[in-house]
């Protein structure tokens, strides 16, 4: 499967299905891999109505938490308060310091010249403060810029990251790509990438119709003809992790009206291959 | 009071107070999040004074990486409360105090895996009335990813099911909690 291939298969992505996947809670409660929450932000951004699905899920966790809530103990916020203060830099210390001397008698000549200085100060002051302003807001500018291009420049690299790792699955002389073939339609093709020692399993489709309505594509691991359920996969996927496979001689794919069958639906096999 | 759109108004000025760098972002975080966070991070923890730490550590942390919190991707309070669960977990893991998943299955296998879900954490301060409409197993894994932070393979292994099942059950799971906050 050559790169462009692969980044093809990324960026088609059928948006019912992969709500009904469940990835969107997954990524709501922290719980995907660094990969997949990088991939699933790059469609976020791409899909609004993943975002307002994703918002649903957030409202409806957020309300959970609320009705959970607990009284924080008294004085928690002083102590974060100050914790928040001591991380910020030192600089504003020395300031609030200086700032605090205070001088004492003051003699009338001194007030005098004391008071012209400040004059030439205060002119000074506000002659640099703008220069200060704009230099700033030129800063700022820059600064928005360039954080715009590392943003972009950090996605494009974990987008990459993400394929270099998939690729080193795929090249790794563990790793064995076992083809299922069609068992009905020879015009079907998945295929699941495995690697024995670490356990780690993968599925990619090569051609696949949409299930039917309602129904599921769940993949098998069979080890001396006993079948484990190794996870339920849309039809447009490309190397979506899967249930670590320990033992398996070879790997199968039904159609189920549930994804968390614990039996294959025989007659409903779609794909099969032998490791 | 707090209404859909007062919440967001709230968020967004927070927003705005996080991305100026002014502190005042986070008396307004507290002042609207805290016991909701609170809650949180006392359940994982179940420890006052650890809790309380922890959710020194987390302000801190949300302070210092307010230019990370990106509104297009998540709600500020999502970001919130994956910061100070996150903390949380890595203080339990840290102490080492939570069950690992082998002695868990020993139980499971003395008790039998029928019995409910607060075998797993005798000491589980009560979640409130709605996480009790549920089907015990969308409970249990509401309340082990929620606020345990098992992770896909963790909860896989440790209800003994597919990671394809977890994330259906999952999804099933939340709009089921959906339902009654309409």
């Amino acid at each position: 499967m050559s790169c462009a291939n692969i980044l093809n298969e990324f960026l088609k992505v059928d948006v019912k299905q992969y709500i009904e996947s469940g990835i969107l809670e997954q990524y709501a409660l922290g719980m995907l891999t660094e990969s997949e929450r990088v991939e699933t932000e790059r469609l976020i951004r791409q899909y609004p109505e993943l975002k307002s699905e994703l918002e649903k899920i957030e409202i409806s966790l957020e309300n959970l938490a609320q009705e959970n809530k607990m009284k924080s103990p008294e004085g928690l916020f002083g102590k974060i308060m100050s914790a928040v203060d001591d991380a910020d830099n030192k600089e504003t210390k020395v300031i609030s310091i200086s700032a605090s001397k205070k001088s004492n008698t003051l003699n009338s000549y001194l007030a005098i010249a004391a008071s012209v200085a400040l004059l030439v100060s205060l002119g000074l002051n506000y002659h640099y403060y703008n220069k200060w302003q704009n230099t700033n807001t030129k800063l700022v500018a820059e600064q928005q810029d360039k954080n715009l291009i590392v943003d972009q420049y950090q996605t494009l690299q974990t987008s990459f990251d993400v394929m270099k790792n998939d690729m080193g699955f795929m090249m790794n002389p563990n790793t064995v790509a076992v083809h299922m073939k069609g068992a009905g339609d020879e015009s079907m093709m998945a295929t699941v990438y495995w690697n024995p020692n670490t356990s780690e399993t993968y599925v990619s489709v090569n051609n696949m119709p949409q299930p039917d309505n309602g129904m599921h594509y769940v993949l098998w691991a069979l080890k001396d003809g006993q079948p484990v359920n190794i996870g339920s996969f849309p039809a447009d996927s490309s190397m979506m992790r899967v249930t670590d496979t320990k033992a398996a001689d070879t790997f199968a794919v039904t159609m189920e009206k549930t994804a968390d069958v614990a039996a294959p639906d025989l007659s409903q096999l779609k794909v099969i291959g032998n490791v | 009071m707090e209404t859909a759109t007062q919440i967001s108004s709230i968020e967004s000025q927070i927003v705005q107070l996080l991305k100026a760098s002014d502190q005042k972002a986070i008396e307004l975080i507290y002042k609207n999040y805290s016991d909701a966070l609170y809650g949180v991070v006392y359940r994982i923890v179940n420890d006052e004074q650890i809790a309380e730490d922890v959710m020194q550590e987390s302000f801190v942390k949300i302070w210092k990486n307010a230019s990370a919190y990106n509104p297009e991707l998540s709600r500020l309070f999502t970001w919130l409360v994956n910061i100070c669960r996150n903390t949380s977990i890595d203080q339990v893991r840290l102490k080492g105090y939570r069950k690992s998943s082998q002695i868990r299955k020993d139980e499971n296998a003395v008790i039998n895996k029928a019995s409910d879900s607060t075998a797993h954490q005798p000491e589980h301060i009560g979640l409130k009335e709605l996480i009790h409409k549920l089907k015990p197993e969308q409970k249990e894994l509401i309340e082990l990813a929620y606020f345990e932070g098992y992770t896909q393979q963790e909860l896989a292994d440790e209800l003994s099911i597919p990671i394809g099942t977890v994330k259906t059950r999952m999804r099933a799971a939340i709009i089921e909690l959906r339902k009654y906050f309409k």
